[in-house]
């Protein structure tokens, strides 16, 4: 019998609970062939994985858990920043960090003292997201982005100071900004907005992301 | 600026974006968690955790091309921080373990079986639980994901920010790992049964 041979009988055995008189030849050829004998026991370990079944998950839990994810993130008036951020992934710990939150909370004119830190792989495009957590609609509200000279957006390379009027809804607006850090020199943007009488402005700081080495056993 | 108008986007439409997004693979993410925990009770607390993290990158899902291993990667860096946090502090909840482990068999269980081919199937479940359990969380997560959910080498490479090279070697030691517990000699499946269980089971 031919190692080929021996291999496709395998499969139907394996497959099969009857037993034919042709197994006793591919068992033969299982007592001295190395090769044969590895595939089957890889057949065995795949089938044996392969029957491991997990439960459905309770009734209404994909209904509770997405609810709970919005519920978490529109109670709050901060970023969503886990304690254990460091866990993880790199693109991961980069969009989070990237949440820059506005509020109506702010002080007139103030600047946010709690804007986080953002950092960025140097000339590779990243979107940021700002969230501009709006208490009333506006319909002509004025946004104003600053840029440090090593900072552009996307598409405006020399371009350092962009103003635009948009529509602001109540609640939560995402606003997502293509960034690129042009070196490795710390910089910053600085966003405002003016809706009425009333301007809101949050500084944050750029710098270029850390090159790690990959971790062998951890999710980075 | 039409570009910037264009990504202003209110709340409600985030949340029903997200929603989307999301929900398709919600099952699938469960049930994944609940093979690398072997507990609906973490299966859960994991999944949740993802979501929150996830909800804030509604717009990068969105720019995702193959969501479900990109899915897979944040299940997985979930399991690992969940895995920490239990060595760090550990549950003095006996009750809820005991409760969570004895009910796995109850759980894996199909209930399409008849009574013995149940049984079979229980037991297969519970040696591969076993044999999933001796092993380390990356290696444990390695299995499932690629034995089981049928992710790619390259696949986990992204995952576990490995080489191609070290995920085969490392699949490679699994597997002679695995093998130890899970299965016979070849030669001796003939006569006995079928799963390579070492005569522990008399053939009908």
């Amino acid at each position: 019998m031919q190692c080929s041979q021996a291999q496709d009988k395998l499969k139907s055995v394996l497959q099969s609970d009857a037993i034919s008189s042709e197994e006793q030849e591919l068992q033969r050829h299982l007592q001295h062939c190395e090769l044969c004998q590895q595939y089957c026991s890889d057949q065995i370990l795949h089938k044996k994985l392969s029957s491991l079944n997990a439960p459905e998950p309770r009734a209404g839990f994909a209904d509770r858990s997405i609810a709970r994810a919005i519920e978490q993130h529109n109670s709050s008036t901060t970023p969503l920043l886990p304690a254990n951020i460091w866990v993880m992934a790199a693109v991961l710990v980069l969009g989070v960090m990237l949440g820059v939150f506005f509020t109506n909370n702010f002080s007139l004119d103030g600047v946010s003292p709690a804007a986080q830190p953002i950092a960025l792989m140097v000339n590779q495009v990243k979107p940021v997201n700002i969230v501009i957590d709006s208490d009333t609609y506006s319909q002509t509200s004025t946004i104003t982005l600053l840029l440090a000279d090593n900072i552009a957006i996307e598409g405006y390379p020399d371009t350092n100071e962009l103003s635009w009027k948009t529509e602001l809804h109540k609640g939560k607006n995402l606003l997502i900004l293509p960034l690129i850090l042009k070196n490795r020199s710390p910089g910053y943007m600085e966003i405002s907005y003016t809706s009425g009488d009333r301007t809101h402005r949050v500084r944050v700081q750029v710098s270029a992301k850390q090159l790690t080495q990959p971790k062998v056993s951890s999710n980075a | 600026m039409k570009f910037f108008f264009s990504s202003l986007r209110s709340g409600d439409e985030i949340s029903n974006q997200f929603d989307q997004l999301v929900r398709p693979h919600i099952s699938a993410l469960y049930k994944t968690a609940y093979k690398l925990t072997g507990s609906a009770h973490d299966a859960e607390d994991i999944i949740q955790d993802v979501l929150i993290k996830l909800y804030l990158k509604t717009s990068e899902i969105l720019a995702v091309k193959e969501l479900r291993p990109w899915l897979f990667r944040c299940v997985y860096n979930q399991f690992i921080d969940h895995c920490r946090k239990k060595q760090r502090y550990p549950s003095t909840d006996q009750n809820h373990n005991e409760l969570a482990e004895g009910s796995i068999l109850d759980r894996l269980i199909s209930p399409e079986p008849g009574p013995q081919q149940l049984t079979v199937i229980s037991e297969q479940c519970d040696e591969v639980m076993a044999a999933l359990s001796s092993l380390g969380n990356e290696q444990r997560a390695m299995v499932v994901l690629h034995f089981i959910e049928g992710l790619t080498l390259d696949e986990l490479a992204g995952i576990f920010n490995l080489p191609l090279g070290t995920v085969k070697s490392r699949l490679h030691r699994i597997k002679a790992q695995l093998k130890k517990y899970l299965v016979v000699e070849p030669f001796l499946l003939f006569g006995r049964d079928r799963n390579g269980d070492n005569g522990k089971r008399e053939q009908g």
